[in-house]
């Protein structure tokens, strides 16, 4: 087996920025499905009163079309380096709020590294439009392993505490297994998440079944929807059977799966009842005591997220 | 016909390893440390495989039939798209293999043999969608006002970035591979065509 470290790696936590100018990695789910982790990881930085840099440059990341087989490595390669060379003009530290984007960079990187004469086939291609790749000139970090870092910064600032409140956490399969090289907890039994948890005041949930995967796949919610639903089911209902008061996840795919998801298994009867889920973004801005509506965008979501919400204010207030 | 690996046959067999088809995928799938051989049949990876644990799929059984040259099973079946990519196979083999990279290079094979999945279709509107937007998924009316209400711009990426991407396209045939792919479901190839069960 490779080397896998049983703790968390204190070399890249080290590494990790906590000061602007941050740059924000914009993703197809997490800008244009669920909106509000773009907003909420502004509001986070905003709250640690670190600066952000925005361009209308960048585009999609490429991953998706490359890993449903529809682009081939060339397209995906180029759309890589094109969005790193618009990045590295601004910032040379950026945070990824989706696990497909870090997934496809870390990939990126993995593959130049490995074979060095892709990186002057990439720059011929985008020298075409009049832009180079330099490497190693922007770092990526994971949304949750900065939030990770930041964890005791957040737990002083946040408004609302979590006062026991039961939270499932589902680590997801891209951060931590697809890109073990560079993640910042082990694979097969991570406890980063529950720390950040457990610091804000939550009680971390165990339950069966922690290491599976959400059902999303890298298309199965669409080519073997039955499958995909049985997976989501076992998923839910082994958190649901430890009374959890919210699921907690890093991912967008994870959240629309899982948020999306619940309603068809009631009608199919496989839940009797539903369970919010959330990004750790949109938690921590909660917490915070930013506004559902008006930055987390629960309203895009399709399991009610108003009860959690409900008795996050209920324990606030008899705490005085 | 029986699954397990008759270590008879295996080694009566090993000179006739069919390495043509091996060989193939791994040229033209450049990313892969492609070290297969490596492979001792243990079963770990179907042990913890969601997939495997509600459908036929099996990626010990997939690694063989690469090796043995057996591609009608592999590249015909549903099978290599039921995988979910979850990574669970290749932290826990002894051997650390890549095997969704495996299942990647194969998908790609098949595909190019005219073979696709159910609802590939929507797939397709990804790859449009990012020529047309410069994301894979468009922006809809509706998130538009949600974004903007949340503070933000409500698209976030310029004509001139979309314009780039389109080069991009030109230059590494994007436009052709996804003609290639709109070709196939068009056909509707009915004896190559898939259907998940």
């Amino acid at each position: 087996m490779g080397d896998l470290l049983m703790v968390i790696n204190e070399e890249r936590l080290e590494k990790i920025p906590l000061e602007g100018p941050l740059y924000i990695f914009k993703s197809c789910v997490s800008s244009n499905v669920y909106p509000g982790i773009e907003a909420c990881t502004r509001k986070i930085l905003e709250s640690l009163g670190i600066s952000v840099v925005d361009t209308d440059q960048q585009t999609c990341c490429g991953g998706l079309t490359y890993f449903t087989t529809i682009s081939s490595e060339d397209t995906f390669l180029a759309t890589v380096a094109r969005n790193f060379s618009v990045i590295e003009e601004i910032a040379s530290d950026m945070l990824v709020i989706c696990n497909t984007c870090f997934n496809a960079l870390h990939y990126f990187e993995k593959i130049t590294e490995d074979f060095p004469n892709l990186k002057v086939k990439v720059n011929e291609v985008i020298s075409k439009i009049g832009r180079k790749y330099n490497e190693g000139k922007v770092r990526f970090w994971h949304i949750a392993e900065f939030i990770y870092k930041a964890k005791d910064e957040l737990a002083r600032k946040i408004k609302f505490k979590l006062n026991g409140l039961k939270i499932a956490v589902h680590y997801g399969c891209r951060y931590l297994r697809a890109c073990q090289e560079v993640a910042i907890d082990n694979p097969e039994s991570p406890t980063f998440l529950e720390e950040v948890v457990e610091t804000l005041g939550g009680t971390p949930v165990k339950y069966k079944e922690k290491d599976l995967c959400c059902g999303s796949g890298k298309m199965q919610r669409y080519t073997a929807r039955d499958l995909s639903l049985q997976i989501t089911a076992r998923k839910i209902e082994s958190i649901i059977n430890e009374d959890a008061d919210l699921i907690l996840v890093v991912c967008p795919s994870c959240l629309a799966v899982l948020d999306n998801a619940q309603m068809e298994l009631e009608i199919l009867e496989r839940l009797d009842s539903r369970i919010p889920v959330l990004h750790i973004t949109q938690l921590i801005a909660l917490l915070l005591g930013f506004d559902p509506n008006e930055t987390l965008g629960i309203q895009v979501h399709t399991t009610p997220v108003t009860p959690f919400i409900e008795k996050l204010m209920e324990n606030a207030t008899e705490e005085g | 016909m029986s699954d397990y690996l008759d270590f008879d046959k295996l080694a009566e067999n090993a000179s006739s390893w069919e390495w043509a088809f091996y060989d193939k995928i791994r040229k033209r799938n450049i990313f892969a440390s492609f070290n297969f051989t490596k492979c001792y049949q243990c079963g770990k990876c179907v042990g913890i495989c969601p997939a495997a644990q509600h459908s036929n799929f099996n990626p010990r059984l997939i690694i063989r039939d690469v090796l043995f040259g057996e591609l009608h099973r592999v590249l015909d079946s549903e099978d290599i798209w039921l995988c979910f990519d979850c990574f669970d196979c290749k932290v826990r083999c002894p051997m650390n293999l890549d095997i969704p990279e495996l299942i990647h290079a194969l998908r790609v094979e098949a595909l190019l043999q005219g073979r696709y999945p159910k609802r590939f279709k929507t797939f397709l509107e990804f790859g449009r969608n990012m020529l047309e937007t410069g994301s894979a998924i468009s922006l809809t009316w509706r998130v538009r006002k949600v974004r903007k209400r949340l503070g933000m711009t409500e698209n976030p990426i310029s004509e001139q970035a979309v314009g780039e991407l389109k080069v991009i396209a030109e230059e590494t045939g994007l436009n052709e591979h996804l003609d290639f792919c709109e070709c196939l479901i068009e056909e509707e190839k009915k004896d190559k065509r898939l259907t998940v069960k």
